[in-house]
């Protein structure tokens, strides 16, 4: 249920940016919907590259103890 | 008592703590900065000269808008951390944490460099106590390596500070880097303050004194800890080094790494030390861009970041004082029992995030539109990369792996009543600051035009990558990918001078320890050898040593004498 509305709120962001005027510096930046896109891939491609980094650089928590 | 320099009030008053019974100390404790800001409201600005030594001007008070904007915010985080720390019974924690309030304070009105070394030691040695006072074996180790490193901050800061005198004839804390920002034509006396300031900013490489210290103070003491130290630094860098070009850079990759190291971390505390580092990053970004948005966006951000940093670790604070772990993994749910922290957690997360009508979206704004206003295209989108990882690690994160999530089972008592007022001051603080940002912007060192929420579009699109970036979450979340949070820790650039160097040095040690007893053996036995050579030949028993009958002895010299006699005629 929550998730639902959650998504809807999402979608409403999306059509909402259409309509209003946007003050845009980069090109790229004005594309409809780049924001919302750029969020998306930017938090997914941190979460795998972190787990990646995991597997290097995870230890046991006593690891400095002995 | 107008002037006296600021800070004065709070120092001396902290060294009459003790004299407090131990119950009054902590309300001691939070009458300091109010008096202490009490003075400060009725400062004029100026620079005021201090002692006359040997002809130098010493302990000058230089009163302007740039000290003032920090002095206000470190006067309130004090206030804030003081009452956040009423329950506390521990005289070291009181003296020591109002020491170092009282010397970040003097350092940030410091008008000359030998003042602000002084302070900058102080809060060295007064903060580690606050680490100490956790009184366990790991947070001793990690207090004192945080020591060396921060003491090892103030020794280049002195080398730097003797140095620059000797070029330039000037003690003066002003603007060190050349109008052209470039760093490489300073002198070695800059180079080494920038190192100093750069240490305790934590810049990339050098941060890790930072998450290796701050997660072992005592649950009051992180909440000092995460306002002052960094923002000082912050504070140094812009008045030292305002439009210093390679701080973009380093500012950017300090947005970024963090949020990997975050991501996997379990220690909630240390996830927002990384977090704090990332923020960081985005003030130096501003510093070094140098222009008046930039550094209005540097300092504003300085000022929102104290506020909600410190609610976030107030929030975590009282999560390990009521359940006494700080574990990821140990913990969620909480939000049945802790319904007011949770509340007050979310603020201080969507602040961070910089969600419209948040204190972080009208700071971050104006760094953000001093990025877009100098066309750094690739400044501009790793900041945008590291808003993602902002929302992820302090935006979801914190609350979510605390509060909700699955159901660790815990049930405890709500915070305490003055933990949550601390609390709610500083979420009240956050929502207003987003809402009327005009008071804060006059606070800052130059007149902003800038107005946050004109741009409508501006606010549609920061919501959309924040709620695009929490819907991966859910993605990620709900298909089984995000990892697992696990009882572990993370090597960091620590592991280089807990394992690394240590085994490095044992070896060579051990090394050199063989190479020495090798060295020594062969020496004994080689005098043995030659002690027996000379026994053999000179001792009682000994060729040349012995008694030869005169016989023998008359028939060698006949046989010598015979041998020339021939050789004569040959």
């Amino acid at each position: 249920m929550i998730f639902r509305i959650f998504l809807c709120l999402c979608a409403a962001l999306v059509i909402i940016e259409i309509a209003v005027h946007r003050h845009v510096i980069f090109s790229w930046e004005g594309w409809p919907g780049f924001y919302a896109l750029w969020g998306f891939v930017s938090l997914f491609a941190i979460v795998i590259l972190g787990k990646y980094l995991g597997r290097l650089i995870k230890r046991d928590e006593d690891y400095y103890d002995d | 008592m107008i002037s006296l320099p600021p800070g004065i009030i709070i120092l001396v008053g902290a060294l009459a703590l003790p004299l407090l019974p131990r119950s009054a100390q902590a309300i001691g404790a939070l009458a300091l900065p109010a008096l202490s800001l009490a003075q400060l409201l009725f400062l004029s600005q100026g620079v005021f000269p201090g002692i006359e030594l040997a002809g130098l001007s010493l302990l000058q008070v230089r009163v302007d808008p740039l000290s003032l904007a920090f002095g206000y915010i470190f006067h309130i985080a004090a206030f804030i951390a003081a009452l956040y720390a009423l329950h506390v019974r521990d005289t070291i924690q009181h003296v020591t944490a109002m020491l170092y309030v009282g010397s970040a304070i003097g350092a940030v009105f410091a008008g000359d460099l030998i003042t602000l070394f002084i302070y900058w030691e102080i809060t060295a040695l007064a903060s580690v106590f606050l680490i100490f006072a956790s009184r366990t074996q790991r947070a001793y180790q990690a207090g004192i390596r945080y020591l060396i490193v921060q003491i090892g901050s103030g020794v280049l800061l002195l080398a730097g500070i003797l140095l620059h005198y000797h070029d330039s004839g000037s003690l003066s804390f002003d603007q060190l880097i050349g109008p052209d920002g470039n760093l490489s034509d300073a002198s070695a006396g800059v180079w080494l303050i920038f190192a100093a300031f750069g240490i305790k900013c934590a810049f990339p490489l050098l941060h890790n004194w930072l998450q290796d210290a701050y997660p072992q103070a005592t649950v009051t003491g992180a909440v000092f800890l995460s306002a002052f130290t960094t923002k000082l630094a912050v504070y140094a860098l812009a008045r030292g080094f305002p439009g210093t070009e390679v701080l973009i850079g380093i500012g950017v990759v300090m947005t970024l790494f963090p949020i990997f190291f975050a991501v996997i971390e379990n220690d909630l505390r240390k996830v927002l030390c990384y977090s704090l580092n990332n923020q960081l990053g985005f003030m130096v970004v501003g510093v070094g861009i140098g222009t008046e948005l930039a550094l209005n966006g540097a300092v504003a951000h300085a000022f929102v970041h104290i506020l909600y940093k410190a609610l976030l670790f107030m929030s975590m604070g009282a999560v390990l004082y009521r359940t006494g772990t700080i574990r990821a993994s140990d913990l969620g749910g909480l939000y049945r029992s802790m319904p007011w922290t949770s509340a007050f957690c979310i603020v201080g997360a969507m602040s961070i995030s910089a969600f419209p009508l948040f204190s972080g979206f009208v700071a971050k704004s104006l760094t953000m539109s001093a990025v877009t206003e100098g066309y750094y295209m690739l400044t501009f989108i790793g900041l945008l990369i590291a808003s993602a990882g902002v929302m992820e690690h302090s935006g979801i994160k914190i609350p979510y792996f605390a509060f909700f999530g699955h159901d660790s089972g815990i049930r405890c008592k709500e915070a305490p009543w003055h933990m949550c007022l601390a609390m709610g001051v500083a979420a009240v603080l956050c929502i207003a600051i987003g809402w009327f940002p005009q008071p804060l912007y006059a606070l800052l060192p130059y007149p902003v035009v800038y107005q946050p929420y004109a741009d409508f579009g501006h606010s549609v699109t920061q919501l959309q990558l924040l709620l695009f970036a929490a819907l991966a979450f859910v993605v990620l979340k709900r298909t089984g990918m995000y990892p697992a949070e696990q009882a572990s820790l993370n090597l960091d650039t620590d592991w280089l001078y807990r394992r690394v160097a240590p085994r490095v040095i044992r070896q060579i040690v051990a090394a050199s320890r063989q190479v020495g007893r090798a060295f020594l053996q062969t020496g004994s036995e080689l005098g043995r050898t030659l002690m027996r050579l000379v026994l053999n030949h000179y001792g009682p028993e000994g060729t040349l040593a012995r008694a030869w009958p005169t016989g023998s002895m008359v028939l060698w010299v006949a046989v010598l004498l015979g041998a020339s006699l021939i050789l004569f005629y040959l």
